[in-house]
Order: structure tokens, then sequence, then C-alpha cells
């Protein structure tokens, strides 16, 4: 298992929490960023932007321990 | 018969009186389609180049868009245009609502005003009748006060005549003064509402009852359910119907896109005291356009030092930014109040708060003293100044008059390096989003024959991760893969070239940006289905991408014959230099990836670079070949 943390910025419909604050999940070793919303319920098509330790990234982005991961919606303006 | 549209435009002579009505063939709604496709066509050929904005000469037309009225997905929105008293410049501003179906009902696809009252009127629509009333008793009166006296004399119940109208900042010829109907909808950038008080017309009362033929009544029933039913399974209409626009502010600020005090930063210490947390503090309702299940509209309710009536709805994203974040506000609840205001006296606030957010950097910098603002502390943060600026911008009071010329004018009025602080494109203020971290919203400004503008491209920000909602949607279009939103390649040209037509087309069927793909759920692939069941037409996407660039080309083809050229298409000096604060600290634009990809834009749009006109092979191909003689 790894220990990573993941931050939602921004409103995210019906997917708790999206305060901005960090969160920790315990994820199989070689787990992508992909498991980490699936395990928040957080649709992939609804993500604008995920970064892994700051670096934009994507679903497919093996994980490690201690990986910090965010993840904003899609903004698109109006 | 003709489905969907009723195949009559009014053409109304304020100067006489006189009121005719054209019956255009069929050909010319396949050609011109309606909303912004009418508006570039008459603009074009009624009006004479270099006419005064604020003259009787200035031409000004209503046109809701082909479809608008029908029962289909978001197909509520108008269109209205005129030459801008803001940027001399073709203007065209969209609303939904309620009104442009209601014009439908009344027998007309669009209205064509030119001349000038000589005393305050407001013209009468009733199903096919139309008649220029006396409207000296409403001249001064705010919209709420006037649009009950109006429904009062029309003698109807209160929801049943729609009223699109000017309030005192309209009458009070405010350069970006915006029209309002419903009190809530507004056709707000470009200064429409100061055309309508330059020719002495208060409003445009509407009434109708005759809803548009559809061709295939059983297929749009159809797709109007099927829509109605999946939109919420998908993230972008679930989000818009859960939140509305207020729904975006911490998720731009946590990206370092919030323009934040006169675009100094992108990021803003308060955000969290405008976000959609502080709203639901303040919601007491939503609420929709006609045949829009997404009601991403919102209303609020506030009492205390700050008030604000569910009547005039609530503040959407662009006036939470405009006069919250980039004024330095932090108080979701002070700039409610300006919403309001805004809405009473009809004023665009994303022009209003760009104007005051200048103000305030001036007057921190110096360049305006206490004297000059008539006493205020016009520091950013303080919303009881802000406040007290949107009243006397609207009544072009002390330092207002100043502002209610626009920031471009002003800046020029005042001098000594006020300029480079002035965020406009083309004299209109930046609509808050921040390009140095969305390129392609940037390319959009500059290009956009209005001024800048941020709806000409679906925004690059939500095109970045290949699972994306909106890039999986924009297949059909032929952009299949992800795209950084920083990124100035010949990528994001091409993205912005395949994209641009949409957000056109939507203005000329009616359509809502929020509903269709790649923005909202609706699919791209279903358009040409829903728009042969509503109209009998056989059609393709290409078709109507073809009569969107029609639009955008004739619009171009204006202003070219006014005199903008390249030089226009520009982007203000701040853009260039480097973001301070938040997640994109340090980021700007450069002048060379800018030029270099303007001047790929223009060839992929057969434009000629070195004059950003349209080539006569382009107007040839658009079926416009008329259009290059007025070049």
């Amino acid at each position: 298992m790894i220990a990573i943390t993941i931050r939602l910025h921004g409103f995210f419909d019906r997917h708790p929490p999206a305060g901005g604050e960090w969160l920790s999940l315990q994820l199989p070793t070689g787990a992508r960023a992909g498991e980490a919303l699936d395990r928040l319920g957080v649709p992939r098509g609804a993500v604008g932007l995920l970064l892994v330790n700051g670096q934009r990234s994507d679903t497919d982005t093996p994980l490690a321990d201690g990986d910090a991961v965010e993840i904003f919606p899609l903004l698109g303006g109006g | 018969m003709p489905f969907s549209y009723t195949g009559k435009i009014l053409h109304v002579n304020l100067s006489s009186g006189d009121i005719a009505v054209e019956e255009p063939d069929d050909l010319f709604y396949r050609r011109y389609l309606g909303g912004k496709g009418f508006a570039g066509y008459y603009l074009l050929k009624m009006l004479r180049p270099g006419v005064d904005p604020l003259g009787p000469d200035n031409v000004l037309v209503f046109a809701p868009g082909l479809l608008c009225g029908t029962p289909g997905p978001g197909l509520n929105r108008f269109t209205v245009a005129a030459k801008s008293p803001l940027s001399g410049a073709y203007g065209e501003a969209e609303a939904g609502g309620w009104w442009g179906p209601e014009l439908k009902f009344a027998g007309c696809d669009a209205i064509v005003i030119k001349g000038r009252a000589p005393q305050p009127v407001y013209l009468w629509i009733e199903d096919g009748r139309a008649e220029v009333r006396d409207a000296r008793h409403l001249w001064g009166l705010t919209t709420g006060e006037a649009q009950a006296a109006i429904r009062q004399e029309l003698g109807e119940g209160p929801r049943k005549v729609r009223i699109a109208q000017i309030g005192p900042a309209g009458e009070n010829r405010v350069r970006f003064a915006c029209v309002v109907s419903e009190l809530r909808y507004f056709n707000g950038r470009g200064g429409l509402g100061a055309v309508m008080g330059s020719k002495n017309l208060k409003a445009v009362a509407v009434r109708g009852r005759q809803e548009p033929a559809l061709a295939d009544p059983a297929a749009v029933l159809e797709i109007v359910r099927w829509h109605a039913k999946e939109f919420k399974n998908d993230p972008r209409g679930a989000a818009l119907h859960a939140a509305g626009t207020p729904g975006l502010v911490a998720g731009l600020n946590a990206a370092g896109l919030l323009p934040t005090r006169n675009f100094q930063s992108g990021a803003f210490a308060d955000a969290a005291a405008l976000s959609y947390d502080a709203y639901q503090a303040l919601l007491s309702g939503t609420n929709t356009c006609h045949a829009c299940p997404v009601r991403c509209k919102r209303e609020v309710s506030v009492t205390g030092d700050y008030a604000a009536s569910p009547l005039y709805g609530g503040p959407e994203y662009e006036t939470i930014a405009a006069l919250g974040s980039n004024c330095g506000i932090g108080d979701l609840r002070a700039v409610a109040a300006a919403n309001e205001l805004c809405a009473r006296y009809t004023l665009d606030s994303i022009s209003t708060g760009g104007a005051i957010a200048w103000a305030m950097e001036c007057f921190e910098r110096g360049l305006l003293t206490r004297d000059d603002v008539g006493g205020l502390d016009l520091r950013f943060g303080n919303a009881e100044a802000m406040l007290q600026l949107v009243t006397m911008i609207a009544h072009r009071q002390g330092i207002g008059d100043l502002l209610a010329e626009g920031v471009q004018r002003a800046a020029a009025r005042i001098g000594r390096g006020a300029e480079a602080l002035a965020m406009h494109v083309k004299g209109q203020e930046l609509p808050l989003h921040e390009p140095r971290g969305k390129f392609g919203v940037g390319l959009g400004y500059a290009v956009s024959e209005t001024g800048a503008d941020h709806l000409k491209m679906v925004h690059d920000t939500v095109f970045q991760t290949k699972e994306s909602a909106s890039l999986l949607s924009a297949a059909p279009l032929g952009i299949w893969e992800p795209l950084d939103a920083q990124d100035a390649s010949s990528r994001k040209v091409r993205l912005y070239r395949l994209l641009e037509n949409g957000p056109a087309l939507w203005n000329c069927l009616g359509a809502c940006f929020f509903v269709y793909a790649p923005r909202g759920f609706f699919p791209l692939e279903r358009v040409p289905e829903l728009v042969q069941a509503i109209t009998s037409w056989r059609t393709s996407l290409g078709e109507l991408w073809q009569g969107a660039e029609r639009a955008i080309n004739l619009a171009r083809v204006f202003n070219v014959r006014e005199g903008f050229g390249r030089a226009d298409d520009t982007l203000p000096p701040r853009l260039f230099e480097p973001l301070e604060g938040g997640r994109l600290q340090g980021a700007s634009l450069s002048h060379d990836e800018f030029e270099a990809a303007l001047t790929l834009l223009y060839r992929m749009k057969g434009w000629d670079p070195a004059t950003a006109a349209p080539t006569p092979a382009k107007l040839a191909e658009l079926d416009i070949e008329w259009a290059a003689e007025e070049m």
C-alpha cells in the first residue's frame, strides 16, 4: 500500500469534500492517479487539470508513497 | 409556411414614426440564420461608415436567433446590435431569458430601428401589431419602476408582457450602458443601452401568443426529453445546474486565474468570501430561461447595510469578479448590491467593474487624487466607494462622468501613464478571464470584432486532460488531444480556429453557450438533427459552421469599413508583464508568440495578415461577395 494526499480545488458537484483541504488516501502499490479520483467518486471527465507533486499529469501517472495529487474542475468560463 | 421563424422583420423609423414589415425569402434565413447573422447583415447594409454611434444614423437591431422560442434545449437567446459607442466598432450582445422567444411569439424575427424619436418613446409589439408610444412619463425611472409602469398601462398581468429596456445609464449615454429584460437578463456589452438612449427609446415591450411552428414536433420532443434526462449525468451540466457560474470562483482562484486588483494578480486572498459557499448564504432561489432545464440562474436576497432583491436576480461569475476580486473587494453582499444597482440603472457590470478597478489603481498610484474623486477613499477593497461610484457613473456625477466614457477615453483624458493601466481591447473593458493562463482566450479578446469578449472560444482550461468531457465532445471538430491552457503554439491557433465558429453559431441560432458542447452537454453531432427537426432543412454541421463563419466575416467587414485593422487586434500591455501572486506567479505573454499566433490565425481564417481583412476568396467561399464591395 501507499499513502498519498489529494486536494480538490474549486467546485466539484456531488463529490465531497471540495473545500481545498488535503485528504489522505491509502492506495494499492502501483496505483495510478485515476484510481485516486475513482476512490473519491470524481468522474474523470470532470477534471480540468491534474497535478502530481505540482507537475501536470494525467490519470495514467503512477503514484508513489507520499505523492500529493491536486485536481481542478473544468473551468469553462462564462 | 416556414418553420421556426415567422418570415417577418419589422423596420421602425423613430424619426418619422414609420413602421414597415419586410418579408425576406427562405434563402435569406438559410444564409444569415438570425441573431448575430442578421446583425452583421443589417449593420453593413443600412449604416453608412463613420456615423456617430450616438446619433440618429446609427441602426439598432433586435434579433432573436433562428431557433429562439422553440422548445429545443436552451434556445432562448437574442442579439442586440449597433455600432458601439464604446469601441466605435461593430457592437453586438446576446441575452437569454424570455424576451427573444416572446418576440417570435409576437410574429417577428427581428426589429431594425433607425432615426431618433423627437421625445422619449417605447415600442409596443403585440401579435404582429407595432406601435410607438409616449414614454415621457417613464424617462428617468429605474428599470424596476419602468417595468411596473409599462405593465400596468398595457393592462396585462405581471408576467405576460416582456420588456427589454434601459434605465438612467442608458438615458445618460454611459458608453457601456446595457439593455436589460425582465430586470435580470442582460445584453451587456458594447454600450447598446446608450444607443437606445440616444434614440429616445426607453423600452421595447412585447406580447405574443403564437409559438413557432416545428417541422417535426415529435422528433423535437424526443430530443428535449433526452437532453432533460441526460444533462445532469454530465459534469458540465451537473456543475452549472448545481452552482451556476458562481461555482467558478474558487477553482479559478486556486488555478491563479481570478483577476484581482485590475488584473495585477491572479489570486485573491479573500476569494473564499466570494465563492460558492458564501453565495449559498445569500441564495433565495434558482431561475432559468425559456426551454432550459439547466437552471443556472441564481437569485439572491440581501438585507441590512447592503440590500439586494431577488427581483434583479443575482450576480453571475463575471459580476462577482468584476466588482469583487478585481476591485479587491471580498464581500459578496456588496457585490450583490452592486449587481442590483447595475440592473436598475442598466450598466454593464463587466465594464463598470473594469472602470472602477482602473480608477482604484490610478488612485493608489497618485494619478487620481481625493479631490479628483469627490473625496472618496478610492483604494482597492473599499466596498462603500465602489457602490457610490456605480451610482455616480450611471448619473454621470463627478468622477463618474469620466468613468462613464470607458477606461480607454478616461485614461487618454488624464494621461501620465494611466493608459498602461487601462485593461481594454478596442475600448471595451476586459472580461474576468486571465489570458496569461488561457492563451486562446487572449486571442479571442484580441480578434473579437466587439472588443474584448470572453465567449469567442470555449476556454483553453477545459481541453487539458485526455478524459475531459469537453475534449471528448470536441472530437467531431477534429480536436482529439489535450493541450496546455498556456500553450501558445500553432496547435493552440488550430484549436481556436476549430472552435471559434461554435459560439458564433449559437449566437445565430439563439442557443446558449452553456447548453451546447464543448462548454455544455448537448453533443455537436446532434445539432444538425435538432436543426432539421425544427426547420425541416436537410443540414450538416458543415453548413451550420459556415453560416457562423459568414456572420463573423460580416462583422469583420463592418470593422474594416470603419477603419479598424490589425493594430486594433491587440491586448493591453499589462498582459505582457508578469502576473503577481497565485499559482501562475510570473506568467506573462510574449509579444513574439502573440504576433506569430495572430498571423497564423489570420491565414487560417482566410484574412490578410497585414490588414486583418477577409480576402475576396474567403468572402466568395462564404457566398457574401457583396460584402467585399463594402471594404
